[in-house]
């Protein structure tokens, strides 16, 4: 067996742990671990890239915390926490170590399983019932954290911290070569790491943190023509030839640097507020070198020529300049009333090129007479910047009898600029130039709380006075509310809404949207051991946008509707025998996806002595879609666990 | 495709650890060396005995008892001085209890500035760091959650009653916290077919939001370099490429993907892919906007040309295909 990197980390906290022959106490933990069995009927691919939990060994949940019990000389604080290490698809785990004033360490780590397979996304073929799509992946993503503090909350304060993420698969995607669509299985690999250091230094009214971290991503991909998609997606032939693929390979590698610096400051003006500041410096560079070659019976439109194969190198790289400074004030003018003030800017000033041959091999025209190869060479330098500047101002008074109230005012302006190279490269069309926006924005709330009653009352509105991206609104306005009744102990009410309404009224936008979202919980305790908990909640979005058709050129609208709702209901019974939750729910889409997805849960747990119980949870899920019914499934999951606890 | 059953490497060997960890006696022997019982002193502990014990796990005590504070002191901290209180026998009215508001102003006298530790007693206005915190900051007194009659530090925190499996103090569960306050969107994530997993195993509203942060930005934290924290798990969208798509050059993550759930596919705003984009890729006159070059000869009323992503697999940018094939 493998022992993993986690394995080892924890392993190596344990020792850490073992070294507690100076430990006065036990130590308080909770440990749940156990099996879970899971069940599967109808599409298991729609399972997996909506729930995805897996089935096999899972320690569930496992906290350790230690305050003044563990006096050791190596420490006076340690916290684990553990979530669902083990059968997927995602877990996590935590350390955090440290002796006041001497240091302070924590690590984390992540993981997740991820998996899509759907029917109808990116499914060319559905119509011929073929599922699921051609863009499938099942890939893992592991992210380590570390962080280690020397002196933490003295004058100054060494801090030393390293991250990194792995991402990788195998995957399948297509390839749009030759006239045609093939499948491809690829293979892919990226690791981001940084590793980085800084201080923090504390002289009293003025605090001052400073971290430079140095972050590389190497990734590596693969991809081969899948066996059997040689015919591609297209039947039918192509300027009067079939085309198809006998072989086809890619290789990419990229690497790329970005040296990140954060600076912070903190001044405080005594009781009468503070000043902030922070800079980011994060000037990265990518370097891209990969390969391509394939036989088949292709074409190329651009050349005007029939061809047997194809082999190209691809040498690009980017360069991406990114900086972000921030300065705010802070200031408690009267008792309860706070005012605050700032600006942010962000810049990003990044150019690209590449640098791309290609050789066309077996070459003949339209006509069917053979000619020679052709070498298509493509050299592109492209730049864009982009600037956005925000400034805010707001004031908090936190007390007004039951009342609070807030207000804040912002102005923020983004400004993009595209070169003509970058703006032309997928279809010529002239877009390059600048591009602006400048939006004002009101944002306003009140809360109210007074024997149990809490009201809460939110207003936004945001005025634009023109779109970058088509998508963008120039109005939008935002409401929200909350009333929440805890008067009794026997019985608890809360309600919450959102409405949102947003447009462009721009010549050639005309675009639309509005959002409702209702949502209202009951929690009715008539006995302590008991608690009945009931929940609805019910949403509607309805979004258009005149799009033009490409195929011929009619302009037609893109509508997005959503109309669902979710009813659910549950209990909970403490009983010194036994404790037992159960809840059940149906949550129902309609409009532009229909589909019903029933979900009802079940878990008892029975202590067997005072530190140890065993746990029993059922989950069963039913999703139905009700036109394609490509994705339709039921899953039951079983777990059966141990939970010790000792605290 | 089968189900498969999942043993990872190491994971029997990791819960033996842990299992040792809690179960070796040698963790639970005495200290060489007997110490005294902090509390034999102390006056408030001879009433309150049972929360005085328990308060020595808290990490208030642990910070402040390491610098030589007594207990007494350490209780006097937060609820003034006890002494009338003690000398008329208990009298609540004579202590301060810390509800509401009033509790919120107890914490704030030292957390007045987001941080890892920003306890003014020990250190004035907070001086750790941790990655990507102070990028965006504010503080306490102005951040989203600023303490009002109608949500207060209490309400989320629990000093003396925090649930043992959720850390920061926290009085329940995360997910179940926020909940309390912003049901639907929790309900979404429990609900809607195309989810970040929160919660147990997966990621927490805190991955995300910044609890105390600025108010009008959904407290959305940022990426040591800046960057919205979607790219701090998903790295390997971060660029920089030299072909970018939108994300980069305009709007962000949130322009196609919803950022909670979603009904759609890959968590996007719009079940077709097609409609999707053709919604920054037309130009209809009148206002110029970025992409608006509409794509040619594809004919979007058949399948093969529908999904965009069949061929423009690289939509979150690439370093070799303008077109974004590859």
């Amino acid at each position: 067996m493998r022992i993993s990197k986690l394995t080892r980390l924890l392993l190596a906290a344990a020792l850490l742990l073992t070294a507690g022959p100076a430990l006065s106490q036990a130590i308080p933990m909770d440990l749940e671990l156990g099996y879970r069995f899971v069940n599967v009927a109808g599409n298991e691919d729609m399972y997996r890239s909506q729930i995805n939990e897996r089935e096999g060994f899972l320690l569930r949940s496992f906290t350790l915390s230690a305050g003044n019990g563990a006096d050791s000389k190596l420490f006076d604080k340690l916290r684990i926490d553990v979530s669902d290490i083990g059968a997927g698809p995602a877990g996590a785990a935590k350390l955090e170590i440290g002796k006041s004033g001497i240091y302070s360490f924590r690590f984390s780590y992540a993981r997740w399983q991820m998996f899509s397979a759907l029917p109808a996304f990116a499914n060319p073929l559905l119509n011929q019932g073929i599922v699921p799509g051609q863009h499938t992946w099942e890939t893992l993503r592991n992210v380590y954290d570390a962080e280690l503090q020397i002196l933490p909350g003295g004058v100054f304060t060494p801090i030393f911290g390293y991250t990194y993420n792995l991402y990788s698969g195998p995957s399948y995607s297509t390839v749009y070569v030759g006239g045609d669509e093939f499948r491809l299985n690829q293979s892919f690999k990226t690791y981001d790491e940084e590793p980085r250091l800084g201080f923090a230094l504390n002289t009293g009214p003025v605090a001052v943190n400073f971290m430079q971290g140095w972050r590389v991503s190497h990734g590596t991909e693969t991809s081969l023509l899948t066996p059997g998609a040689g015919a591609g997606n297209n039947t039918n032939t192509v300027l009067g030839q079939p085309i198809s693929a006998i072989s086809y390979s890619r290789t990419s590698v990229t690497d790329v640097n970005v040296p990140v610096t954060t600076a912070s400051a903190v001044v405080q003006l005594g009781c009468f507020g503070k000043i902030l500041g922070t800079y980011v410096r994060a000037n990265g560079a990518s370097d891209t070198q990969g390969t391509e070659a394939g036989d088949g019976n292709w074409v190329d439109f651009a050349a005007a020529r029939f061809f047997g194969g194809l082999n190209s190198t691809v040498n690009s790289n980017a360069d991406a300049k990114n900086w972000r400074g921030s300065a705010r004030a802070e200031a408690t003018v009267l008792p309860n009333l706070e005012l605050a003030g700032g600006w942010v800017e962000r810049s990003r000033d990044q150019t690209g090129s590449e640098l791309l041959s290609t050789i066309l091999y077996n070459t003949k025209n339209y006509a069917g007479t053979a000619t020679p190869n052709i070498t298509e060479i493509l050299n592109i330098n492209n730049g864009l910047t982009r600037t956005d500047q925000v400034l805010d101002i707001g004031a908090i008074y936190r007390k007004a009898g039951p009342f609070g109230l807030r207000f804040t005012y912002s102005h923020t302006k983004q400004d993009v600029t595209l070169s003509e190279d970058v703006a032309e490269i997928i279809v010529p069309g002239g877009q390059s130039g600048e591009y602006e926006r400048a939006i004002n924005t009101y944002d306003a709330g009140v809360t109210f709380s007074l024997g149990g009653v809490v009201l809460d009352g939110e207003w936004r509105n945001d005025d634009a006075d023109q779109a970058i991206l088509r998508s963008d609104y120039t109005s939008r306005t935002t409401w929200r509310a909350r009333l929440t009744l805890n008067r009794w102990k026997f019985f608890r009410i809360s309600g919450t809404g959102q409405w949102v309404s947003q447009s462009n009224t721009q010549t050639g936008i005309d675009s639309t949207g509005t959002f409702r979202q209702y949502g209202g919980d009951i929690d009715i305790m008539p006995i302590s051991a008991l608690t009945l908990r009931f929940s609805g909640n019910a949403f509607t979005s309805n979004t258009t946008f005149p799009i033009l058709t490409p195929q011929n050129l009619e302009v037609v609208p893109s509508i997005m509707i959503e109309d669902g709702y979710s009813l659910e209901g549950g209990l909970s019974l403490n009983l010194k025998l036994f404790t037992l939750q159960a809840s059940g729910g149906e949550f129902k889409n309609k409009g532009s996806v229909n589909f019903k997805i029933d979900r009802f849960r079940g878990g008892v747990e029975v202590p067997i002595i005072k530190a140890f119980s065993f746990v029993a949870e059922w989950a069963y899920d039913k999703y139905t879609e009700t036109v394609f019914m490509y994705g339709d499934y039921s899953a039951s999951r079983v777990g059966l666990y141990a939970h010790w606890k000792a605290f | 495709m089968r189900t498969r059953i999942y043993l990872p490497g190491g994971i029997l060997l990791l819960v033996v650890v842990l299992l040792l960890v809690a179960l070796v006696p040698g963790l639970t022997l005495a200290a060489e060396t007997p110490k005294a019982d902090p509390l034999a002193d102390s006056v408030c502990a001879s009433c309150h005995g049972d929360q005085a014990k328990a308060f020595l796990n808290n990490p208030h005590d642990r910070t402040l008892a390491a610098k030589g504070w007594r207990v007494d002191a350490i209780c006097e901290a937060c609820h003034g001085s006890g002494t009338k209180h003690a000398e008329a026998g208990g009298d609540k009215a004579l202590i301060n209890g810390l509800k509401g508001l009033a509790g919120a102003e107890a914490c704030l006298k030292c957390h007045n500035q987001i941080g890892d530790h920003a306890c003014s007693i020990c250190s004035p206005v907070g001086a750790k760091p941790s990655k990507g915190a102070l990028i965006d900051t504010a503080s306490h007194l102005t951040g989203a959650h600023a303490p009002q009659p109608a949500v207060g530090c209490l309400d989320c925190h629990s000093i003396h009653s925090a649930t043992f499996t959720a850390p920061k103090l926290l009085v329940k569960p995360q997910l179940d916290l926020c909940e309390s306050c912003h049901p639907t969107t929790v309900a979404a994530f429990r609900n809607k077919p195309f989810t970040h997993r929160v919660g147990r195993g997966g990621i927490q509203c805190t991955s995300c939001h910044e609890p105390h942060g600025r108010q009008g930005k959904a407290g959305l934290k940022l990426t040591r370099a800046g960057e919205l924290a979607c790219v701090g798990c998903h790295a390997e969208k971060k660029g920089p490429f030299v072909f970018p798509h939108s994300g980069d050059v305009a709007g962000d993550c949130m322009s196609c993907h919803q950022p909670h759930a979603s009904n759609n596919p890959h968590m996007l705003v719009q079940p077709d892919a097609a409609q999707l984009c053709l919604n920054c890729h037309t130009q209809l006159g009148g206002a110029k906007t970025l992409g608006a070059q509409p794509p040619s000869i594809h004919n979007v009323s058949l399948a093969r040309w529908r999904n965009c992503t069949t061929c423009h697999t690289a939509i979150h940018g690439s370093n070799r295909s303008p077109q974004l094939f590859k």
